[in-house]
């Protein structure tokens, strides 16, 4: 009985001089990894518009079935997402919209931060994606 | 039959099938980028290739026939590097813009590519730099992605015989383009988009719309003509995206006319009515359908407790479904105690009515697809280009393919002329001296089927007798046509394999339909050209229901499948089927209830669909009458001219909205799903009619439309083996089917007439009135862009066509010096317009043509209600 306890507290004695790994969430903020999945992206090309063309093979790939497009035609007769919307609530970070847009006009980022107070709230469209990383 | 193998499995196919039809057959796909079923070999992209055993070399199976015992191996190494090579080398200059191209997801190119997993392409050249064709209405043409595969430029040619596009330009720069590469201006059928395997040519209305995997596709039944084409309305969100024909379904086979194709658009036009509308105070409040119904109700059973049901008419459009149509006239008949009602005018069924006369039943006697393979084809005062688009491509695919001969009977320079060997200019009203002058030729010169008229006919003496005036002088002083060409084109006609006469009816003199049919009917007869297959005489009506209307009884004199209404037995036969009383005297016919609403007999009205200010002749007259009727009710999409006059409006739904039949003018009964939810209030007609009938204290059917098809199935033997379960199927049904059991009739009176014998009933040709002052002849009736009023409201067809025009002959326009696009005045008895001129070779001298279409300025402002010749004067502005 004593020999397990001892153990124990060899171990806590060990760690006790080692540097903390609890961040001090808000006031402190984890640096993610690159390849970290977190909220979607609309991305801007060199001139600022939007690159999505609307091809919907996002809202084809999406497993949650959470990416709802409606293209439409542009002035200059081009395609572009007329309405563009991530259904935060539905949504499960797989990547794999990233992975299927062939303009890399999605991807997923660093942020995490999402909760939101109603529903409606994590309902992002087409400004909120595209504005998500704006400072 | 020739008997061959196809990657070990046997296949027995007739000689003169490719080995790509035949592998089909044996359930082997070969890919192919330019072949398809309706059109002629032409091996453009040779991915189709395959190997013969014991052969050197490859070769492609949709070029090459089928021979007896050949081995054929599809799906060899060799084979299938050879169609990666192919693919590679229609991607070096095939941009891949597949996320913004529209035909991403349903590309054949796109698919072929991902099948045979071309990755990379070790060939390198230049892509296509050419300008998109933005302007060209309904079409859009990237020709960056043609892979010249030829289809559009063959479908063109072949099916639709329009010629509009073709290849232009050599080797690298080839390119598919019109003349000068000016923008398109056709028939906008729109065959080239359905036809392309990528996306070079795009439905320009479902541009940037949507993905093909998003849509959900219905089949339906087009609601313009009585064609009865097959539609495939695909929708998302609940709006029509984009509509398309289906290669293997229905009777069109995929072909569609610009109004099918592209004429949807008023489904979702801002001016559908979306709630009922009560007049009150001499303008139009919202209302419920409780309100609404609860007035209708009202003031009907005021009207027949007073006057009696005799006060109360009724005039239905032939565009509703066959259940509305019956339940309709139920409703009107046994409910309201009234036989006045009619459709369309009571113009339309003067010419089926002919035939039921002499042959036995009233309708075309063959199948649409039968036409293609006739040897001679009579156009009998049918402008089938304009009217029954898909029927002109039937003509089409007979004349280019099969060497028919096409017989013009008209009094106008139509357009299909193009493709006639014989153009018959009559002077206008007077076909029937001309089949009667045939005749006589025939009879003259012993081309007469003696046997056919001896064992199946009756009445060729009283035929022969009446004849006896038709000399072939005296024809051609009648109809203004040289004896030589109309001698010959009878000759022909008595002598062909397979000789048809195609009839349009609509708006024309309803006597003179009656001769026309009947003349016809006894030139088959004379001929032999009736009971077997590829001949018979087709009666094409305007609208999509034109023969199921007359089927339903919506007639004053007919109860549902033709029965006599004054015959008791008949009316009681009906009666304990329903437990309701039916009126015993005839009904009076839509110009009848007109004319007595007129003098105020008429205190009730019920107007189901039809717009008749606009598609009546004589509108000043009508409006007169529809002024004068106490109590007007009109159940519309759309708040029509009429609706305006009305005290209630009902909204009613679109034919995407309802559930149904409709029966084709080859009597095929085929059904009709619905894509939408119709906009606000609005409800199907069906609806409307026993929620009325609960109303009046009588409860019609359940409320589906199967539920009153199971009725109308036990009451009509022409439909007893009608069923919905039965009616899933892409080529419909077609009646006579009496039982469950029966395959339907492809075609009739194969074996003998239903009296017994087909009657020969002569016809007299009547001269029209003596001529007035005014030298021109005026000619109305629709035109290839719209039909009725209902298309107006498709702002696509308004673009095309948006406003009336006199159509005028180059001559006559020379000696009055007249231009083209010049307003002038047109004045008959009955009425003035003013239009627009459009100088074209389509008139004949003499003669003007006005659109039927466009309400105030309109050829129906200047036509009296007989229809006889009008006589209109010109005058310029």
């Amino acid at each position: 009985m004593i020999k397990p306890l001892l153990k124990g507290l060899g171990l806590t004695l060990r760690t006790f001089f080692t540097r903390p790994v609890t961040m001090q969430y808000p006031e402190e903020k984890m640096v993610m990894y690159p390849r970290f999945r977190g909220l979607h992206e609309l991305t801007r090309d060199k001139e600022g518009k939007i690159i999505c063309v609307a091809c919907e093979l996002c809202a084809a790939v999406c497993p949650a079935n959470c990416i709802r497009v409606e293209p439409a035609e542009g002035p200059t007769h081009q395609r572009f997402p007329k309405v563009y919307e991530i259904d935060l609530l539905r949504c499960i970070f797989c990547g794999f919209c990233q992975e299927a847009c062939p303009y890399e006009a999605i991807i997923l980022r660093e942020n995490y931060e999402t909760a939101n107070y109603t529903r409606k709230d994590l309902l992002y469209d087409r400004d909120k994606l595209f504005h998500a990383y704006q400072k | 039959m020739v008997t061959l193998t196809i990657d070990g499995i046997q296949v027995t196919v007739p000689p003169g099938t490719m080995i790509l039809e035949a592998a089909a057959k044996a359930g082997i796909k070969i890919p192919t980028l330019c072949n398809s079923k309706r059109l002629i070999p032409f091996g453009a992209c040779r991915v189709c290739v395959v190997q013969q055993k014991g052969r050197r070399g490859l070769m492609p199976a949709c070029f090459n026939p089928v021979r007896n015992g050949m081995e054929i191996l599809t799906n060899t190494p060799d084979i299938i590097k050879a169609r990666k090579i192919q693919l590679q080398l229609i991607l070096i200059s095939h941009p891949l813009d597949c996320p913004v191209c529209d035909a991403g997801g349903q590309c054949e190119l796109q698919n072929l590519v991902y099948e045979y997993g071309v990755s990379e392409n070790s060939f390198k050249g230049e892509k296509a730099n050419l300008a998109t064709d933005h302007v060209s209405p309904f079409i859009e043409r990237n020709l960056n992605r043609c892979i010249l595969c030829g289809m559009c430029v063959r479908i063109c040619d072949e099916v639709v015989g329009a010629n509009e596009i073709s290849f232009l330009n050599r080797g690298f720069k080839m390119k598919i383009g019109t003349d000068f590469d000016r923008p398109m201006n056709c028939e906008f059928c729109g065959q080239c988009v359905s036809v392309c395997p990528v996306g070079a040519l795009n439905d320009r209305m479902f541009l940037h719309k949507a993905r093909p995997w998003d849509m959900k596709e219905t089949q339906t039944i087009c609601g313009y003509c009585g064609v009865g084409c097959t539609l495939t309305v695909g929708t998302k969100n609940g709006r029509i995206l984009r509509v398309r024909g289906d290669e293997s379904r229905g009777v069109n086979q995929g072909t569609l006319c610009v109004k099918g194709r592209f004429g949807w658009e008023y489904v979702h036009s801002p001016e559908r009515l979306t709630s009922p509308l009560i007049k009150k105070d001499g303008s139009f409040v919202k209302a419920t359908w409780e309100e609404a119904i609860g007035l209708v109700v009202k003031r009907l059973k005021e009207i027949k407790s007073e006057k009696g049901g005799s006060a109360i008419a009724g005039l239905c459009s032939p565009r509703l479904t066959n259940e509305e149509l019956y339940s309709y006239q139920k409703l009107m008949r046994g409910v309201l105690g009234t036989n006045h009602i009619d459709h369309a005018g009571g113009y339309s069924y003067a010419a089926p009515l002919a035939l039921r006369e002499s042959l036995g039943y009233a309708a075309s006697t063959n199948s649409i697809n039968e036409i293609r393979k006739a040897d001679v084809i009579i156009a009998l005062r049918s402008d089938l280009s304009e009217t029954h688009p898909v029927i002109k491509s039937e003509g089409v695919l007979a004349v280019k393919r099969r060497k028919a001969k096409l017989i013009v009977v008209n009094s106008r320079n139509i357009y299909l002329n193009k493709f006639s060997a014989f153009n018959l200019l009559v002077k206008p009203g007077s076909e029937v001296a001309l089949i009667n002058g045939m005749m006589q030729a025939i009879l003259q010169e012993g081309l007469a089927k003696e046997e056919f008229v001896s064992s199946r006919t009756e009445g060729i003496e009283a035929l022969k007798q009446s004849l006896k005036n038709y000399s072939p002088e005296k024809v051609e002083a009648l109809t203004g046509v040289s004896r030589a060409s109309f001698v010959e084109a009878a000759r022909l006609f008595a002598k062909a394999v397979g000789g048809v006469i195609l009839i349009s009816t609509g708006q024309a003199s309803e006597k003179k339909d009656r001769d026309l049919a009947l003349a016809a009917s006894n030139l088959t007869l004379l001929t032999g050209q009736i009971g077997k297959e590829n001949a018979g005489i087709f009666i094409l009506g305007e609208k999509n229901n034109s023969q199921g209307a007359l089927d339903m009884g919506l007639t004053p004199g007919w109860l549902p499948g033709y029965a006599n209404l004054g015959n008791p037995s008949e009316r009681e036969r009906f009666e304990k089927s329903w437990k309701l009383s039916i009126p015993e005297q005839e009904g009076m016919g839509a110009l009848s209830i007109l004319q007595a609403a007129e003098e105020g007999k008429i205190a009730g009205l019920y107007i189901a669909g039809e717009n008749p200010l606009v598609a009546y002749p004589d509108s000043s007259r009508t409006k007169k009458a529809l002024a004068a009727v106490d109590f007007l009710v009109v159940q519309d999409c759309f708040l029509s001219e009429t609706a305006s006059l009305a005290q209630v409006v009902l909204p009613a739904a679109s034919f995407v909205e309802k559930d149904g039949t409709f029966t084709n003018a080859d009597r095929r009964v085929q059904q009709v799903r619905p894509g939408l939810y119709p906009p606000g209030q609005a409800r199907p007609d069906l609806w409307i009619f026993q929620q009325l009938s609960k109303s009046l204290g009588y409860k019609l059917n359940d409320p589906s439309a199967k539920a009153v098809m199971d009725e109308i199935k036990n009451l009509v033997p022409l439909y007893g083996g009608i069923d919905y379960a039965r009616l899933d199927n892409p080529l419909g049904l077609q009646w006579p089917c009496s039982s469950a059991d029966h395959p339907g009739t492809p075609f009739l009176y194969e074996k003998d007439f239903p009296a017994g014998k087909g009657k020969f009933i002569p016809v007299e040709f009547e001269e029209g009135p003596a001529e007035t002052e005014s030298p021109w002849f005026l000619i109305t009736g629709p035109t290839m862009v719209h039909s009725g009023s209902l298309s107006l409201m498709s702002p696509g067809l308004t673009r095309l066509q948006g406003e009336s025009y006199v159509q005028v002959h180059p001559e006559d326009a020379r000696k009055l010096g007249l231009e083209d696009n010049q307003k002038v005045i047109l004045r008959s008895k009955q009425g003035q317009i003013t239009v627009k001129t459009l100088v074209s070779w389509n008139a004949a001298p003499g003669l003007l043509f006005v659109p039927c279409h466009f309400g105030q300025v309109g050829g129906n402002c200047l036509t009296g209600r007989d229809l006889t010749i009008t006589k209109v004067q010109l005058e310029k502005v």
